[in-house]
């Protein structure tokens, strides 16, 4: 069912592209749909590779943290760039409906940094792990070795079920889905001026619930403004269209501690990996 | 643990094609127009001209941009044919303090030179007799003929009626697939063309392993100065720009940036929709792509890529999105299949570019 909705949306995306050779006014339209058709298909199709493969599993969603505050490293490889190891630095606030996450990526041996900070108001949530929310995000990033910088504004609205809810051989499993838009101001520093560009966002993910109150994912990310940028699926075909895909897995280690590792493959190669400090959390 | 290693490498594959596909492309580019035979070296200046036949007694050149230098370093002294393909009109060669006229009866952009060597290393200059007055010229700009290949003659035609045009310049993806037969066809078809045509590659090109484009038009990336105005080709097939490119390309930035310099390339480093994104795969690449350009003054940007027209500024400079060779077109756009028509002038820039629809026929 989901996997022909999924095949739906993303052959009408697919043709409205194609009947107007993505004409500027419906690749608007027709790029969100051809990507959460593809989202939603994929996750159908690994959702029925897990629901084999598992049969479901007693795991759940990990309980909320209040607050926590993380210290990492990262690893950036991107020839077309100078900078390669970063401090990651990153925390969350949750205060009811609402939370709050700023982070920094501070390159090490080059002059480069990514702040941003994200804020979401969940528009419905239940105690399941499945939710509905508003995000919005500022993003500085500045490459100062290049003599540029970008600031970007976003909005998106993303959801999160929790797959269980649809069978048993689904349990333990959730699935992820954000669409909005976002402005991208870019200061040429060097050459005195600046220009801007709006873009699309979308992201699609699977993902598991982990013994422990942990959790792994799989996903693909359209925009091709972060390290990863895009995807270049081999030397011959493809380029300049697709996003990057990643993977990223947190485990609590304890009420105090979670350990965190990431990992995104676009035109760069993206690995992070750090601790989690929590306060408040029940597990 | 041993089915898990016999991916590895796979995935190591899949990691390095990711993040510089079009590693292999540059390296090529460094050998173009040099090759030897037992007693005869011959060696164009900049590769700018690739090396198609070449024998004691022959030699045949595909030329990537409008003059052209070189050495023929021959042990014996005698005569040697030349063939220049892709030939400016009415060019002329001087070697020895002496001018050759051209003589072929296969179209005005074959040149072809009866030459007598001498031993020794010979210095030649193919060029058009203006090529280093700093008067005002036009050239025309067109890409993305893909799907359209069988009949871009129609094209070809209404470019070379255009009075004064002394070349094209095309963003790359001539053909669809790279297949043999597309280039057999692309060349077949320019003779309709009367002016050289000087391009790089697109995506579509770069579908088929490199050698092929290589070995029939030499660099990917090409720079050229023609009467006081720099023009940077560059190779963004894999819509990205590969590292050491970029260093080419610094130079060429460097050397060029008290003149009028124009840059060509088949990706817009950001698309003028956005949320489209028909760009390099890199945001972030696009943007230092732009501060570089903008650092170098460059005075004019040409793109390929989208079946459409757009001009736009980016960075300040003038931009101009023109993918109108015949591939399937963008739709409801009002633009249907076009060129530029770009009049320069060394001393003050750019004066106007003009879209040319191509007639109905």
């Amino acid at each position: 069912m989901l996997s022909a909705l999924g095949a739906g949306i993303a052959t009408l995306g697919g043709v409205s592209l194609a009947s107007t050779g993505a004409n500027r006014n419906v690749s608007a339209v027709g790029i969100p749909l051809l990507v959460s058709g593809v989202g939603i298909f994929g996750i159908s199709w690994i959702a029925d590779l897990y629901g084999s493969a598992t049969g479901g599993t007693n795991a759940g969603p990990p309980e909320p943290t209040p607050v926590s505050l993380s210290l990492g490293y990262g690893r950036v490889d991107d020839p077309q760039f100078l900078y390669e190891h970063f401090a990651v630095l990153s925390a969350a606030f949750q205060f009811g409906r609402f939370q709050l996450e700023p982070s920094l990526w501070a390159a090490l041996g080059a002059d480069n940094d990514r702040s941003r900070v994200a804020g979401s108001y969940s528009l419905w949530k239940t105690g399941l792990g499945t939710e509905v929310k508003l995000q919005v995000a500022g993003t500085l990033h500045n490459f100062s070795d290049e003599g540029f910088a970008t600031r970007t504004a976003e909005s998106s609205l993303a959801g999160r079920w929790n797959l269980g809810s649809l069978g048993p051989r689904l349990a333990g499993s959730f699935a992820v889905l954000s669409a909005g838009v976002g402005y991208e101001s870019i200061d040429l520093q060097m050459a005195g001026t600046t220009t801007g560009s709006s873009l699309l966002l979308g992201r699609a993910g699977f993902g598991a619930f982990l013994p422990g109150g942990g959790e792994a994912e799989f996903h693909y990310d359209h925009r091709r403004d972060t390290f990863a940028g895009g995807l270049t699926p081999s030397r011959r075909r493809g380029s300049g269209f697709a996003g990057s895909v990643g993977v990223s897995l947190r485990q609590p280690l304890g009420r105090r501690f979670a350990f965190k590792l990431a990992s995104e493959l676009g035109s760069a190669w993206v690995v992070s990996s750090g601790l989690e400090v929590r306060w408040g959390a029940t597990q | 643990m041993t089915t898990h290693c016999r991916y590895l490498p796979l995935l190591l594959c899949l990691i390095t094609a990711c993040i510089r596909p079009g590693d292999d492309r540059p390296s090529m580019d460094q050998d173009v127009g040099v090759a030897s035979i037992p007693g005869f070296v011959v060696d164009v200046d900049n590769g700018l001209a690739v090396i198609r036949e070449f024998s004691d007694t022959h030699l045949v050149l595909w030329a990537e941009a409008p003059v052209l230098s070189a050495v023929l370093d021959r042990e014996i002294a005698g005569p040697l044919r030349l063939t220049v393909l892709n030939c400016m009109p009415g060019a002329q060669l001087q070697m020895n303090q002496s001018w050759y006229q051209s003589h072929s009866e296969n179209g005005v952009t074959e040149c072809v030179f009866a030459l007598d060597l001498a031993a020794g290393p010979n210095q030649i200059t193919i060029a058009p007799r203006d090529y280093e007055s700093d008067d005002p010229y036009r050239f025309a700009v067109m890409g993305d003929i893909q799907t359209a290949l069988g009949s871009s003659h129609e094209v070809f035609e209404d470019i070379s009626a255009i009075p004064k045009l002394r070349f094209l310049v095309c963003t790359g993806d001539i053909v669809q697939d790279g297949a043999e037969w597309e280039y057999e066809l692309f060349q077949e078809k320019l003779q309709s063309l009367a002016i050289p045509i000087f391009t790089t590659v697109g995506n579509h090109e770069v579908r088929q392993p490199p050698q092929r484009w290589h070995d029939l038009f030499g660099q990917f990336s090409v720079h050229f100065r023609f009467k006081g105005v720099d023009f940077s080709l560059v190779d963004s097939g894999n819509a990205s720009i590969d590292p050491e490119t970029y260093q080419r390309l610094a130079k060429w930035l460097d050397d060029g940036r008290e003149r009028v310099h124009i840059f060509a390339t088949h990706f817009p480093p950001l698309d003028p929709i956005g949320p489209r994104n028909a760009s390099f795969r890199s945001r972030n690449e696009g943007v230092k792509l732009l501060t570089r350009l903008a650092e170098g003054s460059v005075d004019l940007m040409l793109f390929g890529h989208i079946h459409s027209y757009y001009k736009y500024e980016n960075a300040g400079i003038p931009a101009y999105v023109s993918g109108g060779g015949g591939a399937a077109p963008e739709q409801y756009d009002g633009i249907g299949r076009h060129f530029l028509v770009v009049d320069v002038d060394p001393e003050s820039g750019l004066r106007k570019v003009a879209r040319v629809p191509v007639n109905a026929r």
